[in-house]
């Protein structure tokens, strides 16, 4: 490490409809260093990495690279200028081979233009030794494990002759022995003056590899630090912050219930699915808000989609009031008075160009119509009216198509679905994400409302605070296993943080 | 000032249809043609216009459920064709005219049924499916007629196609009660529903309940039926059962659906539009006769117009992107 700053962000502001992403944001990246980037979700890291890839421009602000001011940056022109993104979604050609996903657009040429297949060959043969991967060149990525793809395509960014990695949580999918890997690269690439971006949410792998760090919170810079001055508690506290926002203890006191004649809602018993779940067992009771508390890639999203049948090839049972359900599917589970929010409202939630109303009806379509399926426009106008006030949905009319709505309101009518069918048990699959924080604190105070009406809710999260906001129950979910049973009166914040990224 | 101009905005933007771009076109259509061709606005004209479109309309309402799923159906004219030959032959032979037609009908549905399963169970896409669909079909028709083509059909069945109620020929009823019948279908009914939210997100409306592949096979088999319909109001209005019947009707079909408005990625549209969008069709090739243009100009003018048609939708899709 030296002391030449190769990437610096200066002052920079990007606002969005719902607030601020990132207000006067400095950073310095020098060369050669590893630099952690910390913060809990929503606090402007990703904001902060699209804006450096050309994905958002932010309103003002400066970027700098070698000194030299960026204007306009674009994908193809951060590529060029040295910087190499890793994202937790992978990015590979799944189809193509590993030679081709490492060299891809960088092969080697032979002299009349032609790609020279032998030496591409011996190049990827040696990478792979020098790795310990034991596969052929030739063997294609989608027949590869997640942690081997994650290595490649590493791989492939050091060969793209990168300055500067940026990585967001590149150890999700990654075994102890592949980390430890990644880990022994990441400091050879150190040594040969590169530097690194690297985003995580496991401060351990801050403390180890990390030389300096910089935390976000609210969009604001807390401090950049050096690795000498920082320690687990010292990184926890500025990443959570030293006050609990007010409307959070508002919740805090409606939160005080206690729960007289149990009644068990839904029970998993010894769930296991691939190599994501092992040995999951639990019951939500009716009248609890029960949180599964996991980082991504825990296996949470995987509880949620085998209690709704959208996975079939799981072992282990699960039982609703008692009564043990076979070959689940969507039907089925709504038959038993399930619903389920899911993680992706774009991709499994909303019908974007339908209207609030169709939208929220969709799933009464049956209640609300008579004889041959003709639908009762005004017992749907009058159902679908109360939903949209009870959750406080903001639209002009029932008529507003959904995609004109915001996020958060969005996010509203995929539960506004499942409470116009008043179903029972309700899972919620990270369902404030990406939503601003009043819309969030509104969509509490309705869980806590169902929850204080009798419903058995079930979320799956990894946000420690909405978990330490509204829980009665936390399973600690880790690497697919429930590690640990806590209860929301024990902990703070940081305490719950602290569990989720221990060891 | 102000309040006035946004409340004459509503207005217009109220009673406006959302096609009123299409509707202009038609207008101006008609005025050019008219302009020129002085048989244009007669009322004989007119009903020759509906007449000539009875056929991309009905199975237009199919086309028009199956790309709102999200899907495509490019066997409509095999299928046509091989309900208008079975039936065509069956009649020929003598015996009561309903059994033929019956028949025909059942070859429809379950040729219909047929791209439902491929498409829905065996998930194979739709495009792929009936295209095979479109070969077989085409090729069960050549190997039944020999090429030949049947003629002479009884007096009672030909009345279906060619006998007039108030001066305006039966074909036209059917047509507009069939359209009648999937308007309301489509947006009164949780099975019209279910199928925009099919087209919406397909996920989601798995997860919210809905039988995905049970209303996918049934769009299909409705389309089957509906193409048998319209063999057998073709056949009866010809007197004749030919192999080459609906050579290239699935394009014309698909020309009305989405120059209609309907999004040829599913999901929005409906049939109202199709219906606009099968004027449009029969007004040009009726132009076209009118004005005496070559037939050799057909094919090549209805692909620029399947290729305008499909820009306007990418353009519609485009600005809606923007204003996210």
């Amino acid at each position: 490490m030296n002391d030449k700053i190769t990437l610096r962000a200066k002052k920079i502001t990007k606002i969005f409809p719902g607030g601020k992403a990132l207000d006067n944001f400095s950073f310095k990246l020098r060369k050669g260093e590893i630099h952690g980037l910390l913060g809990k979700n929503g606090a402007g890291k990703s904001t902060f990495i699209k804006i450096l890839n050309g994905l958002y421009k932010q309103d003002t602000g400066e970027i700098f690279i070698n000194n030299k001011k960026i204007k306009n940056i674009n994908p193809i022109l951060s590529l060029n200028l040295g910087l190499k993104f890793i994202h937790q979604e992978l990015n590979v050609f799944p189809h193509l081979s590993i030679m081709d996903n490492i060299f891809m657009n960088n092969y080697y040429y032979k002299p009349k233009g032609f790609i020279s297949w032998k030496k591409v060959f011996f190049e990827t043969k040696k990478i792979l030794e020098d790795y310990k991967i034991n596969v052929s060149p030739y063997t294609k990525i989608e027949d590869l494990d997640i942690g081997k793809i994650q290595l490649i395509e590493i791989i492939s960014a050091i060969t793209k002759k990168a300055k500067i990695i940026i990585m967001d949580e590149p150890t999700s999918s990654l075994g102890r022995r592949e980390k430890e890997k990644l880990f022994s690269t990441l400091k050879v690439l150190k040594s040969k003056n590169i530097s690194i971006i690297y985003i995580t949410h496991v401060l351990e792998e801050v403390l180890n590899i990390c030389d300096r760090a910089t935390v976000l919170r609210d969009g604001k810079l807390v401090g950049t630090f050096k690795k000498r001055d920082f320690s687990r508690d010292f990184l926890v506290e500025k990443i959570v912050g030293q006050k609990v926002k007010n409307d959070i203890t508002d919740i805090e006191k409606k939160s005080e219930k206690k729960l007289k004649n149990i009644r068990t809602s839904l029970s998993a018993r010894n769930l296991g699915y691939k190599n994501i779940l092992n040995n999951v067992s639990f019951d939500a009771n009716y009248g609890e808000i029960l949180c599964i508390l996991g980082l991504m890639g825990a296996g949470k999203s995987e509880i949620a989609n085998i209690i709704f049948g959208l996975i079939k090839d799981y072992s282990g049972n699960i039982y609703i009031n008692g009564n043990i359900i076979k070959e689940l599917s969507p039907v089925k589970s709504i038959k038993n008075s399930l619903g389920f929010v899911t993680e992706d409202r774009k991709r499994s939630g909303i019908f974007y160009h339908m209207s609030v109303m169709q939208n929220c009806s969709i799933v009464i379509l049956k209640n609300i119509s008579k004889l041959l399926g003709i639908i009762n426009l005004n017992k749907e106008k009058e159902i679908i009216s109360k939903i949209v006030k009870k959750l406080s949905i903001s639209t002009p009319n029932l008529k507003q198509k959904v995609k004109y709505l915001s996020g958060g309101n969005q996010q509203k009518v995929v539960l506004g679905k499942w409470l116009a069918k008043d179903q029972d048990i309700l899972i919620l699959d990270e369902p404030t994400k990406g939503i601003d924080v009043s819309t969030r604190t509104e969509f509490y105070n309705i869980l806590l409302s169902l929850r204080n009406s009798g419903k058995s809710v079930i979320l799956l999260t990894s946000d420690y605070e909405e978990v330490y906001s509204i829980s009665d129950r936390i399973l600690l979910l880790k690497k697919g296993e429930v590690k640990k049973t806590l209860y929301r009166k024990n902990h703070t914040p940081s305490s719950l943080l602290a569990e989720l990224v221990s060891n | 000032m102000s309040k006035i101009i946004k409340k004459i905005k509503g207005r217009v933007k109220k009673y406006l249809p959302e096609s009123w771009i299409l509707i202009l076109v038609i207008i101006g259509l008609s005025l050019i043609i008219g302009s020129i061709s002085p048989v244009f606005f007669t009322f004989q004209n007119f009903i020759n216009i509906i007449v000539s479109i009875s056929v991309i309309t009905i199975i237009g309402v199919g086309m028009t459920m199956v790309i709102l799923l999200g899907g495509i159906d490019v066997s409509v004219g095999s299928i046509f064709a091989l309900t208008a030959v079975i039936t065509g032959d069956i009649l020929a032979k003598g015996g009561p005219v309903i059994v033929p037609i019956i028949i025909g009908i059942l070859v429809g549905l379950a040729f219909g049924l047929w791209n439902g399963f491929f498409t829905a169970k065996v998930k194979i896409p739709a495009l792929i499916v009936t295209l095979a669909g479109l070969s077989i079909g085409r090729g069960i028709v050549l190997i039944y007629t020999r090429g030949q083509t049947t003629y002479g059909f009884p007096e009672s069945f030909l009345r279906i196609g060619q006998s007039r109620l108030l001066g305006v020929p039966i074909i036209v009823y059917i047509t507009i009660i069939i359209t009648i019948i999937a308007i309301f279908v489509l947006n009164r009914t949780s099975f019209g529903r279910s199928i925009y939210a099919i087209g919406n997100n397909s996920t989601a409306a798995r997860i919210s309940g809905i039988r995905v592949e049970l209303i996918t096979m049934i769009v299909f088999t409705i389309t089957g039926f509906l193409c048998s319909i319209s063999g057998l109001i073709t056949i009866a209005r010809m007197n004749a059962a030919g192999s080459t019947l609906g050579q290239g009707l699935e394009f014309q079909v698909i020309t009305a659906v989405v120059l209609g408005g309907t999004s040829i990625t599913g999901g929005r549209g409906g049939i109202g539009k199709t219906v606009i969008g099968a004027i449009i069709v029969g007004l040009i090739s009726n132009g076209m006769q009118l004005l005496g243009v070559s037939i050799f100009y057909n094919q090549f003018i209805s692909g620029l117009i399947l290729l305008a048609a499909v820009t306007l939708d990418v353009m519609r899709g485009k600005k809606e992107f923007e204003t996210l």
